[in-house]
Formats: C-alpha cells, structure tokens, sequence
C-alpha cells in the first residue's frame, strides 16, 4: 500500500506535457489589401473585427486558436498567410490552399525529443514537436504552414453573391462560404491531415521514403498497408473506393462515439439481391430497427428525369406507404426527400448516378422519414424487380468504415487533391477532414464530433 | 491554336534567393517570440504562389487550371521537388504549392454552391452535397 502510495506521489512530480500549441498565424499581405483590406465591415457572428481584412485574419487566428487548443508541443507553429485574389469565374472560384512548409526525415531529436521513425517524411510542425526543436532549413523562412484563400470571393466575377461568412459560429447564411470551417479544414491538411509528399496518382515517393501516414493506411482487399506496397500497388490502391481506410489505434478506438451505426437494405422478396449496404444522410430520421415496406419507384410527371423525384409525385403514384425509390442529380437531395415524405412514403432511398455509394447530405429539419443512398447498380436492379425489403439499422457496423476502420476517401476515378488524403464521404455524421466541405460542420476537430484530431494523433500529435 | 503556359514554379525556389531580413514579432497567446520575414520576402512568396495555381493563357488571360491542367501541373510538381541536407542532419523535402489540396466551389444551380478539392469540380450531379462527385 505503502508503495503505491510512493509511487503515485512520484508519478505527481513528474513534469507534465504542457497542453496545448501555440498556431501563430503571419500576416504575409502588403498594406491596403488581403488582411489589410480596410473596407468597413459590421461585426458578424462573434467576429468583433471592423474591416474586411480584420475580419479575415480574425477567422484565421480563431481556426488556428482551436487548434492550438487540440494540439500538444512546445514547438511554436508558424502559419505564412495571405488573402489574395485567386482564380475566379463567376459561378465557381479557388477558395485556398494550406500545406505543410516543409517536410522532414531522419532529423535527430534534440535532447528530450523522440526520434522520427527512419526514412520517412513528417510535417514540419510535427517533425519539431516530436524533436523538440526548431528545425532550420532557412532562417529567412521559419514557417511550418503556408495558407493562401481567396480575397475576392463573391465581388462582381468571383462566385458572385457568395461571398465568404466570417462569422465564428457556424451559422453562414445558405448563399455563403463559412470560412472558418474552410480555414480549419486546410489547417488540418497543414499539420499532417495528408498522405504527402508521396504521389497518389503514381504511388512514388521523393527518396523512396514513405509519409509517416502509410504505416496507418490500408488496403483492406489485399490486406497490405501502404508502407509495404510497390508504387503500382499504392496507386491501385488510391482508386479502391470504399477500401481504403485508417488502422490507426487512436482513431479507430473513437469511432463509436463518433460515426452513427451504418444501414443497410435487405431484400425480402424476393431475396435474390440480399443484403446492402446504404449510407445514412445527414439530415431526416435516424435510421430505424426494421423498416420494411415495398420499393417503388414512381413518376414525378416531369422534369429532364421521371425517376428523379425532383417534382411534386402526382396524387394516385405508387409512393404513399413505400420505400420511394429516386435518382440521384437535377436537384437536392433534400428536395427529393421532400417530395417523397410529402406523398406518404415511409423513407426515400436515392440511388447514384455513378458508380459507388453516395451520402445524401443536406440541411432541413422538418423531413422526418428516413433517407439513405446507394449504389447506381443497385438502384437498377430494384427498379427492374420490383422488392419487398426492409431498410435496418445496421449494429454491427459504423456508417463511413470497413471492418470497423475509417474509410479513407479513394474514388475509382483519382481526384487529384482529394483522393486519399480525406476521409470518405460515407461517413455520417459528416467530418471535418472530408473532401466535401457540408453546411452541418461544428468548429470541432475532437470526438465525439469528428475524427480528425485522433488521426493526428495516431501520426504522432 | 491557344498558347497554354503552364506555370509551377516553386515557393520554395523563390523563397531561398531572398536575403534574410528578419524582425520579431509576439504572439498574442503567450510569450513565445517569433521570427517574421520582411514584406519584401512576403511578397515574393505571395507573388510566387500567384504563379503556381493559375494558367497563362493568350486567349483567356490568366485563370484557373482545367481538370486536366491541375493534373499536369500536380504531375509536373512531384517530379521537381527539392530535398536539402539539412546542416545538423536529417533531410528537407521543399514543397511547393502545386502540391497543395485546393479548395473550390462552384454554383450549380440557384444559391446551392459545392465545395470541394482539387479542380474545378463538373457541376454535373446537381445536389451540391458531399457524395456530389464520389466516384465519377
């Protein structure tokens, strides 16, 4: 007993990490523009600034703040940023960009730090903190991140009439950016939220050293993490949508505080098409135990599309007490659900209009049947056989995983700046790291709302 | 037949040419002191980054890299990057900011805007939601 006690008091008076992480963000911007714009400006959201640029770099030094708040190391990390314009046409535009500065490999820790795993690339802010020292490449450079967003979003040209929110509360209106969640999106990308430097179109890496990410990636077809596949077997990889996810411990031992139980469609009768698996949206009624009903899939009476259910179901369609069946695209997903509640279904399930699952997404409140989408060939089949089935609850599974791991987002198609470096948009409710930025995002980067700080911290954060 | 000049110089190249003119700057948080870089350094950074992430074109001027040109330039990125021994030991891989995930959004249909990475995005599925372009 006595030893115990001894050794509890000894654990006391060991020094403790200090908590937290000092995000500085630089202003890079010439006087008169960027952050420096001085066009006037009403406080909006909780952002007490009074000009355009003081507004911006509010937002800024906010998402860096929350994450300094979420972060351990006693290394300062130095974010370069500048508003600026950048290219723009009047329906779409580039928000921005942030990256690690540097990345580092076999940097010998200074004294009380640890050493980075051998031949492989780390972040620069964690490469510092893991070694415990200011790495110096060049001293005229010490910036662990650079950010660049757009300073002319919403003028005339530039997305025109959707301009950034700078607002610190997540409540943009629904024609603007919120440029917190934008900011801090990137800043996760920045700290380490990235399969760079290697290549994930090619598989190659610079010096044929692995990201320190590839030990936590895997592929759960062949079973083989990235850290010990050829760059054909990365690149192949990088296109296996659905199977790619994060083995990280730290991650993966969250997600059922985070990510809601998956759902699947179960055919009934007949039976032939089996079990399903169908993606819960963000938005209507949590999925149900059992739901069973037939599935139709019933004339809108108009439109570029009568199965999209984009228009008003016309009194007498088959919708009323059914699995309303739709397609995906013309319009929202919401407005879909919408039509489909307003004449009597039970749930809308929509079915892509490519290949792969989709994840409806969307914002109202008075949808009250349940929503989910799946896969384009199984919207076919279900429509060339006509299916009693029942829409469930999956328990044995999280919605956005395989086999219990977070999916990371790996499209058959690469897209460049997305694919792998995200996670995959099944995932419900939606994260802060995925490559869609939804209007149902918190500022949160900890569970149980999000993923993201335990992916970092699996890295080493 | 457009002239298409595809620009990727690094911000790394530029930043390392610039003589070091450093000032200290203190956070507002806590009293850590850190090194700040004169405007002039900045601007070149920034000018730089200008370069990166946006395609000359005699026809159009300058404006965004299409879907394929991003790939290119992304392609062209990975082939140029600089690594430098580090005097203490250990290595430095430069990046640049063709490497960097760019966000952009883009208006499909009414106020709905999708905001995605990588290139332009196609305005095809016109939900403007996160499962917008999975897979395609």
């Amino acid at each position: 007993m006595l030893a115990r006690l001894v050794a509890a008091l000894l654990l006391l008076t060991l020094p403790l990490p200090a908590l937290g992480a000092d995000v500085i963000v630089i202003n890079g911007d010439p006087p008169g523009v960027g952050f420096n714009d001085p066009t006037p400006a009403a406080p909006i959201g909780g952002n007490l600034g009074t000009t355009v640029g003081q507004q911006a770099l509010n937002v800024f030094q906010f998402a860096a703040d929350r994450w300094g708040a979420n972060l351990i190391s006693d290394q300062p990390i130095l974010v370069i940023a500048f508003f600026m314009p950048l290219p723009c046409t009047a329906t779409s535009g580039a928000l921005g960009a942030a990256g690690a500065f540097f990345y580092f490999a076999n940097v010998p820790p200074a004294r009380s730090g640890r050493a980075l795993a051998a031949n492989t690339w780390y972040p620069a802010a964690l490469a510092e903190k893991l070694t415990k020292q200011d790495i110096v490449v060049d001293p005229a450079t010490p910036f662990e991140i650079i950010a660049f967003f757009n300073s002319e979003l919403g003028k005339p040209g530039c997305l025109t009439g959707n301009g950034w929110y700078y607002g610190l509360d997540n409540r943009q209106p629904a024609n603007r950016i919120d440029l917190l969640a934008v900011v801090l999106h990137e800043f996760g990308h920045g700290l380490g939220f990235a399969a760079v430097p290697t290549n994930t179109n090619t598989g190659a890496r610079p010096l044929n050293f692995p990201s320190v990410w590839e030990r936590f990636m895997l592929d759960v077809s062949s079973g083989k993490r990235w850290i010990d596949m050829t760059d054909a077997e990365r690149a192949a990889s990088a296109r296996n949508d659905l199977n790619l996810v994060w083995a990280g411990q730290k991650a993966s031992n969250v997600v059922p505080s985070v990510l809601d139980f998956g759902a699947e469609l179960v055919a009934l009768e007949p039976d032939t098409l089996g079990a399903n698996e169908a993606v819960p949206a963000n938005f209507g009624a949590k999925m149900p135990p059992h739901l069973r009903g037939l599935i139709t899939a019933p004339n809108d009476g108009g439109g570029p599309s009568l199965l999209d259910g984009c228009e008003p179901f016309p009194p007498g369609s088959d919708a009323a007490g059914a699995i309303v069946l739709m397609s995906r695209g013309v319009c929202t997903f919401v407005q879909k659900a919408v039509n489909a509640q307003n004449a009597g279904a039970i749930a809308a399930v929509i079915a892509n209009n490519v290949v792969g699952l989709v994840s409806p997404t969307g914002v109202e409140p008075s949808i009250f049947i349940p929503v989910v989408g799946i896969t384009q060939a199984l919207g076919a089949q279900l429509r060339a056989t006509p299916t009693f089935a029942e829409l469930r609850r999956n328990t044995t599974v999280r919605a956005g995983t395989a086999f219990n791991l977070p999916r990371l987002y790996a499209p058959l198609t690469l897209a460049p700046g997305s694919s792998v470096s995200h996670w995959d948009v099944t995932a419900t409710p939606s994260l802060l790291m995925e490559p869609f930025l939804t209007p149902d995002l918190t500022s949160s980067v900890k569970n149980p709302e999000d993923l993201t700080r335990r992916l970092l911290v699996d890295i080493g954060w | 037949m457009r002239n298409l000049v595809f620009v990727v110089s690094l911000a790394a190249v530029s930043v390392w040419t610039v003589a070091d003119q450093v000032r200290e700057v203190r956070s507002a948080t806590t009293l850590q002191v850190v090194r700040q870089p004169s405007q002039e350094r900045l601007d070149q950074i920034r000018r730089s980054l200008m370069a990166q992430i946006v395609v000359h074109d005699d026809a159009e001027g300058v404006r965004a890299p299409t879907a394929a040109e991003a790939a290119a330039l992304s392609g062209a990125a990975s082939e140029t990057v600089q690594t430098v021994a580090l005097p203490g030991g250990g290595i430095a891989l430069l990046t640049s900011g063709a490497q960097l995930s760019m966000v952009v959004a883009s208006r499909s249909g009414g106020d709905t805007v999708q905001v995605t990475h990588g290139a332009m995005p196609a305005t095809t599925s016109g939900d403007g939601a996160k499962g917008g372009s999975h897979a395609r």
